[in-house]
């Protein structure tokens, strides 16, 4: 960025945050509100508790009604808690004490020795399953049956229920103790052990454990809500209020107005979020003393906390790029709401469903917006977030975020949308159907497309391949998850074939790619040797990998196994990334379609760890397909790569120099530069035969 | 693209410059090969009925939307290839632009002057020199929501010649204004004529066309009927006075649905 179009940019964005913060409806939206909503709530919800514990102590007890005979040491036990009602049971019980429970007569029924009542119980420990009345003369029920009888749908009698189930379980001890007695036998018997329940968690680590239960959704509710005005506001406000045509006559260009507006969108929604946080907090603080006994030895987290607010960047980022895209397309308040609040549900319904028990923070579901930020935000709290995890997090909400403010950007230069007659939608959709004539360059939502299809093929069918062998798996697996959505996505696009860049490579630059193949097989193998000693628990995430890659070894003749493992994925992916999704990307210049293309690739190998070295030989594949032209070139350099990786399995001597010798490997690494310079000297790319590479 | 040049009537270089401009929306065509230009020091008035094409030939010379085929330029600079310096030579507005209610008056003209690639001391001294030009010295620190339409209208003004533009669009910058208002206005626009500035605007208003253009320029169902000062099109066209000349080209648009010859 220049120094005028910084001049621009900051022009633009001092004059969204005073608009904003001047705008008394949205000031106490994002900081009035959080500050009266939340100690509200504390003050209603102590409340409520009081009002809930006062009546259990002060109130009445609970009325029980008590059908037959009743053990003295039983009724003892009950009259210390409730006020026993005696209940002369009638001709049908059941229905009596049904009648009187739907009265309110009594808060529950304690029936002695009564017919069983309703359905059987199914759980087979149940004390009316092992004593029911026909069996009353056996030795281990020589009292008989006692039934609970409540109703279920009353909060009140469920309560006394339960309250009951544990007074007369105390009343059974006692009776037993009796018992032991009479037979001058130590009571102690009947409980061998003496038993309490002790909760070791600190202070700190419950409060992060309730925190982590509702506080991710919270704030990416709260977050997302945030910038949900500003966003829509910015855009669709100033074209309804028509002055966004003279700020679009300013020689200011589109991209860094669209920016400006980006970054006070996210400014604001951090904001909000951190007055929503800072709210949280102070409530927390004021209404310490007054919390029920068992929060009272809470503490806050304030590490936790920090992190999690540091989490929320990328939610801002990313949820404020989604909001403006969506906002572009309308031409005024009403239908840019119209427009943003599928859009709003899209992230918030995955981050609902993080916070089902059994979803868990991993690097597929780090993949998903939405969720990804809230299982963050939830093992932050219990401060169970490995960096490198975050760090995988934060890169995919960022890449998301750029290619939505990418999208945003493009809409917004698009004059039909802006100053037009709007996006033609019938006719957008009809040239989804049939895209674009033959012959058009590939354009970068293609390369999106085949990212998402890979990723969800991936993530929900690649597990469902049957596993007869692991050989014959990944066969499977490159074909259905790599090869067949390319082959669509070029179908659906209309691409020929030939264009792709199956072209024979010259002699220097086969050369080249051998020599880089082998080269970026050491520098890959130093990363990661690296990162196995900087990150001991990498091993263990890795541990799989190798367990499998040795099963193959093991089972499959050598031949086959390089073909399964080293060729296939080096042609298969070679042209699904390089082929397709770099392609697609071209248009915004080789640099940064490498520089995406070889990050999506990163991220489809679904590891913190493998991040940087996958990127890097994606790079270097990319690299070498811009200079030679050729896709076999960099097909080479992937089977080599893999190959290599391969034979290390072999042979245990070359196992442990690839993963342990630093300075071998650095020194096959030097082989990288060599191929490259080799590349770079093949031959000048020629621009004019294929523009788009 | 390369189209033939119009021969000029003047040596100097036209300050805004339309060439065989064509505009289609869909499957409507909103402009066929409209070609006039504007000359430093001179007004020029873009007159038709609604739909003609007005706002649709000012947006597309203000660089906001681009034509179908044809050119646009200002000051020689071709707004499809170099638009951000075709804009900064440019200053526009429309009787319908909004300003930014919730900023001081200071603050807006601080806003677009940074737009316009001022420095702040640049920025500065073009704020106050348009201040004292446009009386707003009373009201800068005032929020715009509390100004009275008048004084909007002088910002709003003020706000296009922070940067000295050698070109001057205006889209019906009269429509909301009073008679007052749009007395200061004509002023304001003779005065940037005085100043070498070419001033292009639409306007309904005909006796508004009359006393302060120098040549208009009438559109119709998006072609160029003619143009010429008022006194030459009344004679050309033989009618007594401007109202009488777009009644009769009104008619000529009902009675010949299809494209003029």
């Amino acid at each position: 960025m220049n120094r005028r179009a910084f001049l621009q940019f900051k022009a633009i964005y001092r004059k969204e945050l005073l608009e904003a913060l001047r705008d008394t409806m949205s000031l106490f939206f994002m900081i009035g509100l959080p500050l009266i909503f939340y100690p509200l709530i504390a003050v209603l919800g102590l409340l409520g508790y009081n009002q809930i514990a006062d009546h259990a102590q002060s109130g009445t007890p609970a009325k029980i009604a008590v059908m037959g005979e009743i053990a003295p040491l039983m009724k003892a036990e009950l009259e210390a808690q409730f006020e026993l009602v005696p209940l002369e049971p009638s001709e049908d019980p059941c229905a009596q004490a049904q009648q009187a429970l739907q009265a309110k007569t009594y808060a529950a029924i304690a029936a002695f020795d009564q017919p069983p009542c309703g359905l059987k119980p199914d759980a087979e420990n149940d004390p009316y399953n092992n004593a029911s009345p026909d069996e009353s003369a056996d030795e281990r029920a020589p009292l008989g049956t006692l039934q609970i009888w409540f109703d279920g749908s009353r909060e009140s009698s469920s309560e006394a229920a339960r309250l009951l189930e544990e007074q007369a379980n105390a009343g059974q001890r006692a009776l037993t103790a009796q018992t032991l007695k009479d037979h001058q036998i130590d009571p102690q018997w009947s409980r061998p052990y003496a038993q309490v329940r002790v909760n070791l968690a600190t202070p700190n680590r419950m409060t992060a454990f309730l925190l982590s239960k509702i506080l991710p959704l919270v704030l990416v509710l709260l977050c997302a809500l945030s910038g949900y005005y500003p966003a829509i506001d910015m855009l669709a406000g100033e074209q309804e209020r028509g002055t966004l045509e003279t700020l679009c006559a300013t020689p200011c260009s589109r991209f860094t107005l669209l920016l400006a507006k980006y970054a006070a969108v996210v400014t604001l929604s951090l904001i909000a979020t951190l007055a929503n946080l800072l709210a949280i907090a102070l409530t927390f603080a004021a209404t310490a003393a007054q919390l029920p006994q068992i929060l009272q030895n809470l503490s806050l987290p304030i590490g936790s906390l920090a992190v999690s607010g540091l989490l929320l960047l990328p939610t801002a980022f990313f949820v404020s790029a989604l909001l403006m895209l969506v906002a572009v397309f309308a031409r005024n308040l009403k239908e840019a709401q119209n427009l943003a609040t599928p859009a709003f549900s899209l992230c918030v319904v995955p981050a609902g469903f993080a916070l089902l028990p059994w979803v868990s923070l991993n690097a597929g579901t780090a993949l998903v917006p939405g969720m990804n930020i809230t299982l963050a935000l939830q093992a932050a709290l219990l401060n169970q977030l490995s960096p490198l995890m975050a760090l995988e997090v934060f890169a995919v909400q960022a890449l998301y975020a750029f290619l939505l403010v990418q999208g945003a950007s493009r809409l917004f230069a698009n004059e039909e949308i802006l100053f037009g007659q709007g996006l033609d939608v019938k006719a957008w959709l009809r040239s989804l159907l049939h895209p674009r004539a033959q012959n058009a360059p590939l354009p970068p939502s293609a390369g999106v497309l085949l990212f998402l299809l890979i990723l969800l093929l991936t993530i929900y069918v690649a597990p469902l391949i049957p596993v007869e062998s692991e050989a014959l798996q990944l066969c499977l697996a490159q074909v259905i998850v790599v090869l067949a959505p390319a082959l669509l996505v070029l179908w659906f696009y209309r691409q020929p074939f030939k264009d792709l860049g199956f072209v024979r490579p010259g002699g220097r630059a086969l050369l080249g790619s051998l020599i880089t193949g082998v080269g970026i097989f050491g520098l890959t193998a130093f990363i990661a040797t690296l990162t196995f000693m900087l990150f001991p628990q990498a091993t263990e995430e890795t541990a799989p990998l190798q367990e499998s890659l040795n099963e193959i070894v093991s089972e499959t003749p050598a031949i086959a196994t390089l073909v399964v493992l080293a060729i296939l994925p080096a042609v298969f992916e070679e042209f699904a990334f390089r082929g397709v999704i770099l392609r697609a990307f071209s248009s915004l210049g080789f640099g940064k379609a490498a520089l995406i293309s070889s990050a999506l690739f990163a991220l489809l190998h679904l590891s913190p760890y493998r991040l940087l070295p996958t990127f890097l030989l994606a790079l270097t594949a990319a690299f070498v397909f811009f200079h030679t032209r050729s896709l076999f070139c960099a097909m080479i350099i992937h089977a080599l790569q893999n190959g290599l990786v391969t034979l290390t399995a072999y042979s245990e001597a070359l196992h442990r120099l690839t993963t342990t010798n630093l300075y071998a490997l650095f020194g096959l690494s030097t082989l990288f530069y060599v191929g490259i310079w080799i590349v770079r000297r093949s031959g000048k790319p020629e621009r004019e035969e294929t523009p788009e590479i | 693209m390369n189209l033939p040049q119009t021969p000029l009537s003047d040596e100097r270089a036209p300050a805004i410059e339309a060439q065989k401009l064509h505009k289609c929306f869909k499957d409507f065509t909103a402009l066929q090969e409209v070609s006039f230009e504007v000359y430093p020091g001179e007004i020029v008035g873009l007159l038709g009925p609604n739909g003609a094409g007005k706002t649709t030939t000012l947006r597309i010379l203000a660089g906001l939307l681009s034509p179908t085929s044809g050119k646009a330029a200002i000051c020689g600079h071709d707004l499809s290839h170099d638009p951000q310096a075709a804009r900064s030579e440019l200053g526009f507005t429309s009787g319908g632009t909004g300003l930014y209610l919730r900023l001081t008056a200071l603050e807006l003209l601080q806003t677009f002057a940074a737009l316009y690639g001022l420095e702040d001391a640049e920025a500065n001294a073009a704020i106050e020199d348009c201040a004292g030009r446009f009386d707003l010295n009373d009201f800068l620190s005032k929020r715009v929501q509390t100004l009275s339409s008048g004084q909007k209208q002088r910002l709003n003004l003020a706000r296009c010649f922070l940067h000295h533009p050698k070109a001057l669009i205006l889209d019906e910058p009269t429509a909301a204004l009073d008679v007052i208002a749009s007395h200061g206005l004509h002023q304001q626009i003779r005065r940037a004529k005085s100043e070498g500035c070419a001033v292009l605007f639409s306007t309904h208003i005909l006796s508004e066309a009359e006393t302060l253009c120098d040549r208009l320029v009438l559109l119709l169902g998006g072609r160029v009927l003619d143009e010429g000062t008022p006194a030459d099109l009344c004679a050309r066209h033989d009618v007594p006075h401007l109202t009488a000349l777009f009644l009769k080209a009104a008619q000529l648009l009902t009675e010949q649905p299809e494209p003029l010859p």
